[in-house]
């Protein structure tokens, strides 16, 4: 056997909650990925049952201070299945702006704050804003955008209080959408310099055979609507996930993983959308994402660094597109009665396809609820990466390959809190 | 919170602190030309981005205000849904009288 060789790392910094990696090097071989999860579990779910159908935007919220616009969406899309009823037109439509706004602060905070460091050889983003503030100002100012649709629709920036089953409690007054229209044209030129700047970084070869998984519409780029697809042919309604995907338990996480019955692991985020996706952008976007040196598909992980900057001017140009059309509903929510029976509902959360299934019963009470996040699903598939990623990079020092390892987990945005708070890292030689 | 900085000469923090001392002690840190503590390594994520690095932020972005003070009471117990303890309550009252008089003596310099 080659010299034994034990990298313990404590902090995997720049993620979304608490979990650890390690990694297991026999010789020349990579012989074992663990992304552990030891977040506890939080028990959502299970506080869901025996609380009326109304609470669950609001309980849900509480999953996720970064996304949780996509946990309500999923959950009044799902309840509003159960009972039969569609919100369209210009509900519908704020519901997408608000939507906009979670992506545009989400994709800003991951891009500057947490992987844009990897690239530039930061530690974090007091040390990028010390090189280069004008650049963390322009992505600061990004993310204050989105929070300010946040908070025009959904009451506050963080764990909006505004959205329920049939709509929103309150629609803002005009003047407020124009206030923000007038934010999101600053928010365009930002978004602009973002693609262009990401785009300049080095980026490894890494491309991979991945299932892609993720909402198509017929007519949009996804954010509440669409059946689930994938790059090898599956092609489900919401309703059908679970006769397709199933979650399973391993010992070292606390998150259940997720897989395409039998087939295997596969992959929700920016890259799925995108490849699967790229005709419903808006020719500015795909215009941006072409001089950015992507294809119409992508599947290298380290460039979803592009495409969420990509996905972020679709988010600002979708935005000013509903608010140019805005007409003001004529009522904030339609009344929704509770019927008894199951619903189901996915959604793009920033990260990737958010779906929740609810049990109610004719007074409307829940009696079974499942929340299956983005991260979870992507659990098995960071795995996969990251054997695929160090077996050919097996000499490097250990420093540098830790600090690889790091930024293929940062990749994904993982959003640990999410899935059930800091990431430790440990590679073993041996 | 950086924004709320701008055009301000002086800013005075107050937050609940964890330094092993005794409960209710109370410590002032100015920050206007150094970092609260050394130590940035904690930065692992968004959930727990702490006061030292939003104003180390701030300082790298040109943000910060003319002078910045800390204060930092020393919490008795972080458990959820405690109550207030004694000794913090009485050291919130003797704040109070040590900011009036970093304000007072901030105007006596303008």
């Amino acid at each position: 056997m080659a010299d034994s060789r034990t990298i313990k790392v404590d902090y995997l910094a720049r993620v979304e909650g608490e979990g650890a990696l390690d990694i297991v090097i026999d010789g020349d071989q990579v012989s074992d990925v663990k992304l552990r999860i030891f977040e506890p579990p939080r028990f959502f779910e299970a506080f869901l049952r025996g609380r009326d159908f109304r609470e669950v935007p609001d309980i849900t919220a509480r999953i996720c201070g970064i996304c949780p616009v996509a946990y309500q969406m999923s959950a009044v899309h799902a309840m509003e299945s159960v009972c039969g009823v569609t919100v369209g037109g210009p509900l519908r439509d704020l519901r997408r702006l608000l939507y906009c706004g979670e992506w545009i602060e989400s994709h800003a905070l991951h891009v500057y704050m947490l992987h844009a460091p990897d690239f530039l050889g930061r530690h974090n983003v007091v040390e990028l804003a010390q090189d280069h503030p004008d650049t963390v100002q322009r992505g600061l100012r990004l993310k204050k955008t989105g929070n300010a649709i946040v908070d025009l629709l959904g009451g506050r920036e963080i764990h909006p209080i505004n959205v329920r089953v049939g709509g929103f409690y309150h629609i803002p007054p005009d003047s407020e959408f124009e206030a923000i229209a007038e934010r999101l044209r600053i928010a365009r030129e930002d978004a602009l310099y973002t693609i262009e700047w990401v785009s300049g970084f080095d980026f490894p070869e890494f491309e991979q055979d991945y299932e892609l998984v993720c909402l198509s519409h017929p007519d949009e780029y996804p954010f509440n609507e669409g059946k689930i697809v994938s790059s090898k042919g599956i092609n489900v309604t919401a309703q059908q996930y679970h006769d397709v995907f199933e979650e399973h338990h391993v010992g070292h996480s606390t998150a259940l993983h997720s897989r395409v019955l039998e087939r295997g692991n596969y992959k929700v985020g920016p890259l799925a959308r995108y490849s699967l996706n790229f005709d419903k952008l808006t020719p500015a976007a795909q215009q941006a994402a072409r001089d950015a040196g992507l294809d119409e598909t992508c599947s290298n992980p380290f460039k979803s660094i592009i495409v969420r900057a990509v996905e972020t001017l679709y988010a600002v140009d979708e935005a000013l597109r509903i608010l140019d059309n805005f007409q003001r509903p004529d009522a904030p929510y339609l009344e929704v009665e509770p019927k008894a029976g199951t619903g189901l509902a996915g959604t793009e959360a920033p990260r990737g396809l958010l779906h929740h299934t609810y049990t109610i019963n004719d007074e409307g009470i829940i009696e079974h609820a499942q929340i299956i996040p983005p991260t979870s699903q992507n659990q098995a598939t960071i795995e996969s990466d990251l054997r695929e990623f160090i077996q050919p990079r097996i000499d490097l020092p250990d420093d540098k390959l830790q600090w690889q390892c790091e930024q293929a987990v940062r990749n994904y945005d993982p959003c640990i809190s999410c899935s059930t708070h800091f990431l430790k890292l440990r590679i073993t030689r041996r | 919170m950086l924004e709320s900085f701008a055009d301000a000469d002086l800013v005075i923090l107050v937050d609940a602190m964890q330094s092993g001392g005794k409960p209710g002690e109370i410590r002032r840190f100015d920050v206007t030309d150094e970092p609260l503590s050394a130590d940035l390594s904690s930065f692992s994520s968004t959930h727990v981005f702490n006061l030292t690095e939003a104003l180390e932020l701030g300082r790298a972005l040109g943000q910060l205000p003319g002078r910045l003070l800390v204060f930092g009471v020393e919490a008795a117990n972080f458990d959820l849904g405690t109550p207030i303890s004694p000794e913090v309550e009485s050291a919130a009252r003797e704040l109070d009288g040590l900011i009036r008089q970093e304000l007072d003596h901030h105007k006596s310099l303008s």
